[in-house]
């Protein structure tokens, strides 16, 4: 790899393998064309054979059905250069002509070193050989010093013997012009192959290019920046959306990232600041009575933020998806011990505080303690926000595929615009700044349904507001 | 009472060892978990206050090899882990509380009481004074007249007399009766303290249940 971001394209998986392709096709394209092959040449020679034995066949007649026939004669007139040359047309080689009598003389014919031939053909019928090349048959077996042929032998009655000898040089240049043929078809072949796997190489490579600068971007700081998707092919458009969504994703959270420490740090400052102002005055004051004072003020306040520390490290831990065992939990008893814990509260505003659950069990699998601390706070909002004399309802239903805690109050509601924001870490709505709380428990709320794949919906009571966890049962 | 304290942080260590020893306990320290164990084999305490995160030789590995001796010695765990499945290993290894920094003192004291000073939960009727508590029949009289409970005050006041004459914290209260782990912010404890208090408090005879100022409550005549 050279600079960052390029790559190489012998490197990519598409030049790879369009190569794979193109080798694996011109392997069969061989395979096909040597089958081919032989079957060409296997039709030549059976073609040879069989004009070979044709012509014996005539030969035979002649001598069978003339007996004044003068063999000899028609041989030696077959045998002038003049006939040779006129058999050499179109796509048979030149016939050569031997004729011999009982003893094995030379009667006729033109074949070269005849008794080469004769000690070669022997007693069989078809033979293929070679001879040494004449002057007169040179040109066209490209001067060779020698030259294959195909021989059909004739043996007559009293002895004589005929061959006809088919000169297989036109064979041989079919051969050649195969082969030739072929090693072309080949190459080309794996030409194609590499200038199309060049060509679909650079492509993926373009396309990747493209990502990658813009990865390289965001890494460099601009999270808004988002990869084009317009011209890239079906997979990578597909793969280029997700990285923008993630991107999205990423971006929100560091956004919420920078609010969340933003109002951490504002709110951590005011227990800070009275920790320093009363130590301060303490210490312009002398008199173990003050001292005294200041430091019990101190443990109160850092108390106040070791709360704070704890209920946020939860709340990123729960987020983080880090949550401790879950188990096959009775909501009902959940929701009872909340009911519990929360009603002196409720009585003290004269509240009513009124609920759906029967002996029931409704059982979710899920982490107790969380939802515990969930329907807690939900219980202590309704009772905070709800003035005196309101009402407060809590249900919980169960269908096949849904689990849903309902939770409404009489209290003020929260305005359709500011409901996103109530989730969020130490956001107070602002009409609520003057009541103690610590505007972390609707957060720790939110975090304890997404752990848990579930959701919090915000509805209004009319009057009041009501809340609603959703779990899929 | 005698107590061992195990912990590395000299800084955390001394002035709890003070404040200990200002409360009324004779308090010895370790500073690892090795030479911890070894005291903590020779000498007779009764109780042992273990941090979790020791060099060497781990709070952990001290209260498993304590057990596995068979010293039965009662454990309180300090830690720095807030996670609920921290607090069940600590338990499972043999501890008998679990107190997580930074504590209040008055929570320490209060715990290491209660752990030290074990109560038998097996009586059936729990007596404080004319207060008697029947846990068969799941009534409560007072000076022989009846008391209407409903189920989590009378687990209310089951803990706080089997605790009697000790103080107990919300937080215990918390975790022992409502089996919550988590502080809700609210003074809601409080509440349920004070409606109990009213209903044991009969005209003519002496409260029971008193307010520990700042830390917490406690049950005695």
């Amino acid at each position: 790899m050279n600079k960052p971001g390029h790559i190489s394209l012998i490197h990519t998986t598409a030049f790879r393998l369009s190569l794979r392709y193109a080798i694996s096709f011109c392997l069969l394209t061989i395979l096909a064309l040597l089958l081919v092959y032989r079957h060409v040449l296997e039709e030549v020679n059976t073609q040879i054979d069989a004009g070979l034995r044709a012509e014996a066949q005539s030969f035979l007649f002649i001598y069978d059905d003339f007996p004044n026939h003068d063999l000899i004669q028609l041989i030696k007139h077959r045998s002038t250069e003049l006939s040779i040359r006129a058999t050499d047309t179109g796509d048979s080689g030149p016939r050569l002509y031997l004729l011999v009598d009982a003893e094995g003389d030379r009667l006729a014919g033109a074949m070269p070193n005849w008794q080469h031939a004769l000690q070669q053909q022997g007693d069989s019928t078809l033979t293929t050989f070679q001879l040494d090349t004449p002057d007169f048959l040179s040109h066209l077996v490209e001067h060779e010093p020698t030259f294959r042929l195909t021989t059909y032998q004739i043996i007559f009655d009293d002895g004589l013997r005929l061959l006809i000898g088919q000169a297989l040089n036109e064979q041989e240049e079919l051969r050649e012009r195969l082969i030739r043929l072929f090693w072309i078809i080949t190459i080309l072949m794996l030409g194609a192959g590499i200038i199309g796997g060049c060509w679909i190489g650079k492509s993926v490579i373009r396309s990747l290019e493209s990502v990658i600068m813009a990865a390289e971007k965001i890494m460099q700081g601009d999270l808004t920046r988002r990869i084009p998707a317009r011209h890239l092919s079906d997979e990578f458009a597909v793969l280029a959306q997700h990285i923008n969504l993630m991107l999205e994703r990423i971006e929100s959270l560091m956004d919420d990232l920078k609010e969340v420490t933003v109002n951490v740090a504002h709110d951590m400052r005011t227990p800070l600041t009275r920790i320093r102002t009363q130590a301060e005055a303490a210490i312009l004051r002398p008199g173990t009575e003050h001292y005294r004072d200041a430091l019990e003020n101190t443990v109160a306040q850092s108390e106040k933020l070791v709360w704070m520390l704890n209920a946020t490290m939860d709340i990123a831990r729960i987020e983080a998806g880090k949550v401790s065992s879950e188990h096959q939990t009775d909501l009902t008893a959940v929701c009872q011990g909340a009911i519990d814990l929360y009603e002196p509260l409720a009585e003290d505003k004269q509240q009513q505080l009124t609920h759906n659950l029967t002996g029931t069990p409704v059982l979710l699998h899920c982490n107790a303690q969380l939802m515990a601390q969930a329907v807690g706070n939900l219980l202590d909002n309704a009772i905070k926000y709800t003035p005196v004399g309101g009402a407060i309802t809590l249900s919980l239903t169960q269908s096949n595929h849904q689990t849903t805690l309902t939770l409404s109050d009489t209290g003020p509601g929260i305005p359709l615009e500011q409901r996103k924001k109530a989730t969020q870490r130490f956001v107070r709505l602002d009409n609520s700044r003057s009541l103690p709380g610590n505007g972390l428990g609707l957060s720790l709320v939110a975090a304890v349904a997404a752990s848990h794949k579930g959701s919090l919906q915000f509805e209004d009571n009319q009057p009041g507001l009501t809340v609603r966890l959703v779990f899929n049962s | 009472m005698n107590i061992l304290l195990i912990e590395d942080d000299i800084d955390t260590a001394q002035p709890l060892i003070e404040s200990l020893q200002q409360s009324g306990y004779q308090c010895d320290h370790a500073d690892n978990g090795q030479s911890g164990l070894s005291q903590a084999q020779n000498n007779d305490y009764d109780a042992l206050i273990v941090d979790r995160m020791l060099p060497g030789l781990d709070g952990l590995s001290v209260v498993k090899t304590l057990r596995e001796d068979n010293n039965l010695v009662p454990v309180l765990f300090l830690t720095a882990m807030t996670d609920i499945d921290d607090r069940v290993d600590g338990l499972m290894a043999g501890a008998d509380d679990y107190l997580v920094k930074p504590f209040a003192l008055a929570e320490l004291i209060a715990r290491l009481t209660v752990i030290a000073r074990r109560q038998d939960a097996h009586e059936t009727s729990l007596i404080i004074g004319d207060l008697v508590l029947n846990r068969l029949t799941r009534t409560v009289t007072r000076n022989e007249q009846p008391i209407t409970l409903r189920t989590r005050e009378f687990e209310l006041l089951e803990y706080l007399m089997q605790h009697n004459g000790q103080l107990v914290t919300r937080t215990m209260l918390l975790e022992k009766v409502w089996h919550y782990h988590f502080d809700p912010q609210t003074n809601i404890i409080d509440v349920h303290i004070s409606r109990l208090r009213s209903k044991l408090n009969i005209d003519g005879l002496p409260p029971l249940l008193h307010t520990v100022r700042g830390k917490g409550y406690s049950l005695h005549e």
